[in-house]
């Protein structure tokens, strides 16, 4: 597969490494001469210099033959740019762009860059995952963006405490989640299971149902 | 007119200040209030300080409803998700950003954006001069 990246921080280096160890060819646009040097040194021959968001310089990085292409620079406005000429212009089949700022979700979405990673949200999401006062945290978003894996945390003071699953407003998640449990190998949840402090619920759920979940948590049993 | 132009340099405070003068209601757009000295002291339009890449941000300007938004910064990127967002999130409906660079202007274009580029228009002016 040939991936071409543009801007050449932290996340390109990382996934960088992890194509080349995969045994795809990379190709790395960067406009830094000192950034492209440290790339070298670590990766190999994998930098063009230039400006990612220039007709000429995709042209030069061969875009027309990637299989993917991923914006990975700091400012949105950049990511946005060369992602629209790498899918319009050089045909690109797949096309990623990082998100630095998540309200620019929209706009990609609206011209057709459809998959894009958010950074806030996804440090938010972990943090989160940390820490036990939220009940809902986001784990994934699955292709197509449509549905996400979700966790849902039975905790200290949870009105969902002793309930059966099927007696909650939760009761639509029996036989679709995944009960994790101390003890116990993680098992499908149905409608008697019992919640008990510390169990975690693992699920994939249409994007629309989320805010209907969280209102569901913050309310309690039903 | 309601217009919204997205700038503070020389060409966005020429523009706006015409479209001032003829009674269009005009607001300007750039990062920082600072940045909007080329106005004369008749300039009676609003001046906003923000990032106009950003929805909300043009949302909390008024954008909605708009006439007319033109991004006239020298930052090729930004002018064109402006213009984008502008076009396709707010349907503002007559939308012109400039494109510094000749083969992006021409890309723009295709995608239906009303896209200038300097350079060209007067590489295109000179040549029809001379052919005249």
């Amino acid at each position: 597969m040939y991936v071409v990246m543009v801007g050449g921080g932290e996340v390109a280096y990382y996934l960088s490494k992890q194509f080349i160890d995969g045994g795809h060819e990379v190709l790395l646009i960067e406009a830094d001469p000192k950034k492209r040097e440290r790339l070298e040194e670590a990766l190999g021959d994998i930098t063009l210099g230039g400006n990612g968001c220039r007709i000429q310089c995709l042209d030069q990085a061969g875009v027309s033959r990637a299989d993917v292409f991923i914006a990975a620079t700091d400012a949105d406005e950049n990511n946005l740019a060369a992602c629209q000429l790498a899918m319009i212009r050089f045909g690109v089949p797949r096309v990623l762009s990082i998100l630095n700022n998540p309200r620019n979700r929209n706009i990609f979405h609206k011209l057709g860059i459809e998959h894009t990673i958010d950074v806030a949200d996804l440090v938010l999401e972990n943090m989160k995952a940390q820490i036990p006062v939220f009940p809902l945290v986001r784990i994934a978003e699955l292709e197509g963006e449509e549905l996400e894996v979700v966790q849902i945390r039975i905790a200290e003071g949870s009105a969902l405490l002793g309930k059966a699953l099927g007696d909650t407003r939760l009761a639509f998640l029996a036989d679709a989640a995944c009960i994790v449990r101390s003890g116990e190998a993680p098992h499908a949840a149905d409608a008697s299971t019992h919640l008990q402090e510390g169990d975690t619920l693992v699920c994939v759920v249409p994007r629309e149902t989320l805010g209907k979940l969280e209102s569901e948590l913050a309310l309690g049993p039903g | 007119m309601n217009a919204f132009i997205m700038g503070s340099g020389r060409v966005a405070s020429e523009l706006g200040t015409l479209l001032d003068q003829e009674g269009h209601k005009v607001t300007l757009l750039d990062l920082e209030l600072s940045m909007f000295d080329k106005l004369p002291p008749s300039f009676t339009g609003r001046t906003l300080a923000g990032d106009a890449t950003d929805e909300e941000f043009l949302r909390k300007a008024g954008l909605q409803g708009a006439d007319a938004f033109i991004a006239l910064t020298r930052d090729d990127d930004r002018n064109a998700m402006a213009a984008q967002i502008a076009k396709h999130i707010f349907g503002v409906p007559r939308v012109i950003c400039r494109i510094y660079d000749p083969p992006r202007e021409e890309f723009y274009k295709t995608l239906g954006l009303e896209a200038i580029s300097p350079i060209m228009l007067f590489a295109r002016l000179v040549k029809g001069r001379l052919e005249d």
